[in-house]
């Protein structure tokens, strides 16, 4: 099959299905095995079209579809950057159905599937769409598709009043950053008379020579366009109010999907179309922003007690190190291609880690509610005894998010730090930076220490008593795929490096890139990084796990050599008896220290919530304008219905008045 | 060859760490006027331990593996720390590969924690947690100073700097800030609040018993050891011996010297409370920042 056929097998399978699954009501398991069955096909399509361009056969796909009217045509282009994301984002996609059958069944038996899955597919094709299409006027519709999707999937439980409200602030915010974007892009369509990705770069460069303020405009509408969606600090303020108010498998395709296309959209317009000589400005800016958004983000995720809201504020938290790796990037393109190259690929290796843990993450959280049905932390705990698997692809995740090696998150942080240490050599901003960004990192340690202790260690607690057992083998199996990928990546980080140095190589166009063995090293088994010419730093995964068994097999030995007895007891609480509840430590107690301690900066890294009262009054026309309108009307008349006294003397008089008035403006005037 | 140097890290440390924990406890008991054990204490409490009934209060596969995750990995971090003027395993890891072994060493004794489901281990790892988020930056800070000297994270090339540019005053005052956040990452007094055996029994390690618990001091031990290297072979690395068996030995006189310091600080001073030692980190922090900016500006 030609590229062409298989993106568009994807989009039919995708549309087919959306429309097929719409037609069940009552039966999820089977509606989800449907869902699951075209997805596992249209990804399969997107994997060899994937693999395809990787392997130099990049793809330029023109339908033939075009709007004379506006100038744009649908085309597609799946280079090796899109390709990467047409690797990860149905990986993700497809875990989520597969999680899907089981859960929504259960925790939604009364809804019908046909308000899920229809939306979930066509999110997925929308997806597609914005990673593939060349053409910014349908990479906004598509956006604009993604976006309307995503959003029923979050009032997908509209009983909820509060959710209702998360969504509303989700469509409201969405579609203010969707307006941006969509401005500037009509100001670059009104340069060159063009959408196509290609004609933007020049757009901009021309806009650059005869507008040099309006090009910063049309840069900051794009990034405050790509960022919401992202959910960067502090325009992803929709996150934690969207992700717990959707189903757990459409929270993960959010997470570990959906905001990875604000990233793309990052990618696309700074790297590949920005001019140089507006790198260093807007990568130190995005750089900032990223890092902020790593600082409030995982902050703010300390302080939370339920666990999809502790997720998505990582969320928000994690994306800061993807921007931080990708502003660094552009920061440097200019003064030194190594660094800029390491951190470019160093920001995408963690958006491919990012979709992994965190969509495993949303899993494990699911399961922990389907389970016990709460998501409160401070209510769940110990049932790790009960579920085994399902705490043991928590546990990788959570130190794969944590940084901890051998795992994937530590390869690609270690990566954003190697090449903002390099830069911060040169600008010591980034040298700035890097510490809030380690110092964030131990942070996101403490909270998914707490989010371990909290759901799956422990004593079992009250919430737990009525689960049976492990969540079943179709919500297994995604969760062990996915951490088998945080292993796999973590252990051969060159794999997926490889990959990600085609990609930047290839959307740095022109620009020389040094060679990968002369910024990875030439040894395979572990990163040897580079920096002109002197080895600056090394991961050596493969004998970093080696030696982590050997250690540990050594630790096993010693403890085992004095052939020591042993025999179950009951646990020692200081010598009183007492049961588990009464002295169970809630997930609340785990950072209080932390809280008294940070309490006087904690004000200001509250997220601020959104303001919705004056957008209610601006749509309240009714408040503003008819009402008012109408009340000084009738208050008008009732005045002038004051004179029409009734009596005749005082009719009289207002004529005489009158023409008194008009003599004497005769008079006057001459 | 590497293995050879793995291995013997491995085995200096699992034989030395006890010596210099019996150092400083005798020298806790002469400051206090008594007898004290012997040195050899610790190895006897540890060959004890591991013959000692292990009991288990079913926390499950973690609570079993949780101590040798956490020796394992401190046994890790030390093949990547230079003992005897480098580090065997220092082309396969630096200085931020070091830092994050060293906390792997910690998640394990949290998780070990955890899985007890004993609220004094619960609110044991709550402070080793804090300690982490507290004091390790302050760690990491020195050693971003000491990489920015050395324009390279590579353990080797840092201390090779130092060797070659002699003492500099952003590297003082980074190793002061080191110090001071030794005490803490090691969990000595005044910041022995993780285990606080006075106040919450043993804190992280009250479950385990045993040869678990053996395993457990023991980590506890080379961690004091680790870092004890750390300091001295990066901060003051000199005169740099290139000689391997001269060079540990003065690496363990050196050693000597800080442990001693450790222990007099240890014995004269009282347990801070977590919030106070968190502040007081914070303090530190601004030392090294300000080394890290007197390396910026090279000095």
């Amino acid at each position: 099959m030609t590229s062409e056929q298989l993106l568009f097998l994807a989009f039919g399978l995708l549309v087919v299905g959306a429309v097929i699954t719409s037609l069940f009501h009552k039966d999820w398991r089977k509606t989800g095995y449907i869902a699951t069955a075209f997805m596992g096909v249209a990804s399969i399509s997107l994997w060899i079209l994937a693999l395809r361009a990787f392997s130099q056969n990049i793809a330029d796909i023109r339908p033939g579809l075009k709007l004379a009217v506006l100038g744009a045509s649908l085309t597609f282009h799946i280079d090796k950057l899109s390709a990467i994301f047409l690797l990860v984002l149905p990986f993700v996609g497809l875990a989520s159905m597969v999680y899907a059958i089981e859960y929504m069944g259960k925790v939604y038996a009364g809804q019908s599937p046909a308000r899920y899955y229809p939306f979930a597919l066509l999110l997925m094709g929308a997806i597609v769409g914005v990673v593939a299409s060349s053409d910014l006027f349908f990479f906004i519709v598509f956006w604009e598709l993604m976006t309307l999707t995503s959003w029923v999937l979050v009032w997908f439980d509209r009983e909820d009043a509060t959710k209702v409200r998360a969504a509303w602030v989700y469509f409201v915010m969405i579609h203010v950053a969707t307006a941006c974007m969509l401005a500037a892009g009509v100001v670059t369509y009104s340069l060159s008379g063009s959408w196509a990705f290609g004609d933007i770069a020049g757009a901009l460069g021309r806009m650059g020579q005869t507008n040099p303020v309006l090009i910063h405009i049309v840069l900051a509408l794009f990034l405050i366009g790509f960022t919401t969606k992202a959910g960067m600090f502090p325009f992803g303020g929709w996150l934690p109010e969207a992700h717990p108010a959707a189903p757990g498998p459409a929270s993960a395709i959010f997470s570990g999907a959906m905001i990875k296309t604000g990233i793309y959209g990052v990618f696309r317009v700074f790297v590949e179309f920005l001019a140089p000589e507006y790198r260093e400005v807007w990568g130190g800016i995005i750089a900032v922003l990223g890092t902020t958004s790593i600082f409030v983000g995982t902050l703010t995720a300390l302080l939370q007690d339920d666990s999809k809201r502790v997720l998505s504020f990582h969320s928000i938290g994690q994306v800061g190190y993807m921007l931080l790796g990708i502003g660094t990037g552009i920061f440097f393109l200019n003064s030194s291609p190594v660094i800029a190259v390491v951190a470019l690929i160093a920001g995408l290796f963690h958006v491919v880690n990012h979709a992994c843990f965190k969509s495993l993450l949303f899993l494990n959280a699911a399961a922990a509610e389907y389970s016990t049905g709460t998501r409160d932390l401070n209510k769940v705990g110990g049932l790790g005894a009960l579920m085994p698997l399902t705490m043991a692809t928590a546990i990788i995740a959570s130190l794969a998010i944590a940084g901890i090696p051998p795992l994937n998150g530590f390869a690609s942080k270690w990566l954003i730090y190697q090449s903002s240490f390099q830069g911060g050599l040169t600008s010591p901003l980034f040298l700035l930076l890097v510490l809030a960004a380690f110092f964030s990192s131990i942070a996101t340690l403490a909270s998914f220490m707490k989010f371990l202790g909290a759901i799956f260690l422990g004593k079992l607690a009250t919430a737990g008593k009525k689960v049976t057992g492990d969540v079943p083998a179709s919500m297994q199996a995604p969760q062990i795929a996915l951490a088998v990928a945080c292993i796999v990546l973590g252990i051969i980080p060159l794999l997926p490096i490889t990959l990600l140095y085609g990609a930047v190589r290839g959307s740095l166009g022109s620009m020389s890139v040094p060679g990968f063995a002369n910024i990875f090293g030439a040894n395979l088994s572990g990163i040897s990084l580079h920096f002109g010419g002197v080895t600056a730093g090394v991961w050596n995964p493969a004998i970093a796990t080696i030696g982590l068994l050997v250690c540990g097999l050594i630790a096993y030995a010693i403890s085992k050599s004095g052939n020591a007895p042993s025999r179950e007891t009951a646990p020692w609480y200081g010598g009183e008896e007492y049961t588990t509840d009464q002295v169970r430590y809630r997930a609340h107690g785990f950072v209080l220290p932390f809280k008294s301690a940070f309490v006087r900066i904690y004000p200001t890294v509250r997220l601020p919530r959104m303001n919705l009262q004056f957008l209610r009054k601006l749509f309240d026309f009714d408040g503003w304008l008819y009402n008012p309108l109408v009340k000084s009307g009738s208050r008008l008349t009732d005045r002038i219905s004051r004179s029409h006294s009734g009596l005749p003397a005082m009719y009289m008089l207002w004529q005489l008045i009158g023409v008194v008035l008009v003599l004497v403006i005769l008079f006057a005037w001459r | 060859m590497f293995i050879a140097g793995a291995l013997l890290n491995v085995i200096l440390v699992i034989l030395l760490a006890p010596l210099f924990e019996g150092i400083v406890r005798k020298l806790k008991a002469v400051i206090h006027s008594r007898k004290g054990p012997p040195i050899t204490q610790p190895y006897i409490d540890i060959l004890k331990l591991l013959g000692k009934e292990d009991l288990q209060m079913g926390g499950g596969a973690l609570f079993r593996i949780a101590p040798m995750i956490s020796l394992g990995a401190m046994l890790l971090a030390a093949t990547l720390t230079p003992m005897w003027g480098k580090a065997p395993l220092g082309t396969s890891g630096d200085i931020i590969v070091w830092v994050y072994i060293m906390s792997l060493s910690a998640v394990a004794v949290m998780l070990g924690a955890f899985a007890s489901g004993n609220p004094f281990c619960y609110t044991g790892a709550s402070r080793e947690m804090m300690m982490l988020l507290s004091a390790e930056p302050v760690a990491v800070v020195a050693l971003l100073t000491a990489g920015v000297k050395a324009k390279s994270l590579l353990m080797g090339d840092v201390i090779g700097w130092q060797i070659a540019h002699g003492p500099s005053m952003s590297m003082a005052f980074a190793g002061i800030a080191f110090f001071l956040a030794l005490q803490a990452n090691i969990g000595k007094l005044p910041f022995d609040m993780v285990e606080a055996d006075q106040e919450i029994a043993d804190g992280p390690f009250m479950e385990f018993s045993g040869p678990r618990l053996a395993l457990y001091k023991l980590s506890f031990y080379i961690r004091q050891l680790v870092f004890s290297f750390i300091l001295v072979s990066i901060f003051v690395p000199w005169p740099g011996v290139s000689f391997a068996p001269l060079a540990l030995v003065a690496g363990l006189l050196k050693v000597l010297v800080v442990f001693v310091v450790i222990g007099l600080i240890d014995s004269v001073n009282p347990r801070l409370r977590i919030d106070q030692s968190m502040t007081y980190m914070g303090r530190v922090l601004f030392v090294s920042l300000a080394a890290l900016a007197f390396a910026v500006i090279g000095v």
